[in-house]
């Protein structure tokens, strides 16, 4: 689907994705993983990516399941962030990465390319 | 997601119900601004079924706040919900019941 990158229309790619998982047959556990990083990356596009059109897609290829975003903001590659230091104290943290964080653990495998203008990145989820 | 305070002496009970994402965690930060007085925070995660960032978020500020004028637990948090708080260290910095 394309839409617009706007916290409001995060609803809609939410109501997009459970549509396919429910007919997927998906398990909590994947339908849980995969709404968290559609919302982590549909956020990070809308907040931080300057993107006016936003274009997600999800399929099922054999075992995995595969969640494909493509916008057409600043070219920034969320994969080679660095991850967050997850052990320090309650006062000395603060969110930063934790997001991306959340998207590579909760995914088996990520590619990011740039390509015509648009940033790609594809999830792929094991559905077993 | 609903919000149910129920208060007892300088204990603050505070029952969630749905999703703590970037939709509804404004809400739980605008219901949590005024929390003088409040020596213990007890957040009930029972029906919490998903937690994103945004929540984390919260969370980490909440958290902030009461070790300066008291303490916060976090109550019968649901495994997926468990998971996101081990993956990004939250169970080292948060008391989880």
């Amino acid at each position: 689907m394309i839409l617009t990158p706007t916290v409001e229309n995060l609803t809609l790619a939410m109501d997009y994705l459970d549509t396919f998982l429910a007919e997927a047959n998906s398990s909590h556990k994947v339908r849980i993983s995969l709404e968290t990083v559609l919302e982590e990356v549909f956020m990070n596009i809308t907040l931080h990516s300057g993107a006016t059109v936003a274009q997600i897609d999800v399929v099922q290829e054999n075992e995995e399941i595969v969640l494909r975003f493509s916008d057409n903001g600043t070219p920034y590659n969320p994969l080679l962030r660095d991850d967050p230091d997850v052990t320090l104290s309650a006062q000395e943290r603060s969110i930063g990465g934790l997001g991306i964080l959340m998207i590579k653990r909760m995914t088996d495998r990520q590619t990011y390319t740039y390509a015509d203008g648009h940033n790609l990145l594809t999830l792929y989820k094991r559905v077993s | 997601m609903t919000i149910t305070k129920e208060t007892n002496a300088k204990t603050l009970t505070v029952k969630l119900d749905g999703r703590l994402d970037t939709i509804t965690s404004p809400d739980l930060e605008q219901e949590l601004t005024d929390l003088s007085g409040v020596e213990h925070l007890v957040l009930d995660f029972a029906k919490i079924t998903y937690i994103s960032s945004a929540g984390l978020r919260v969370l980490l500020a909440l958290q902030k706040r009461m070790g300066k004028q008291g303490d916060m637990v976090v109550r019968h948090v649901d495994k997926m919900v468990m998971e996101v708080l081990e993956m990004s260290g939250f169970v080292d910095i948060l008391t989880i019941e």
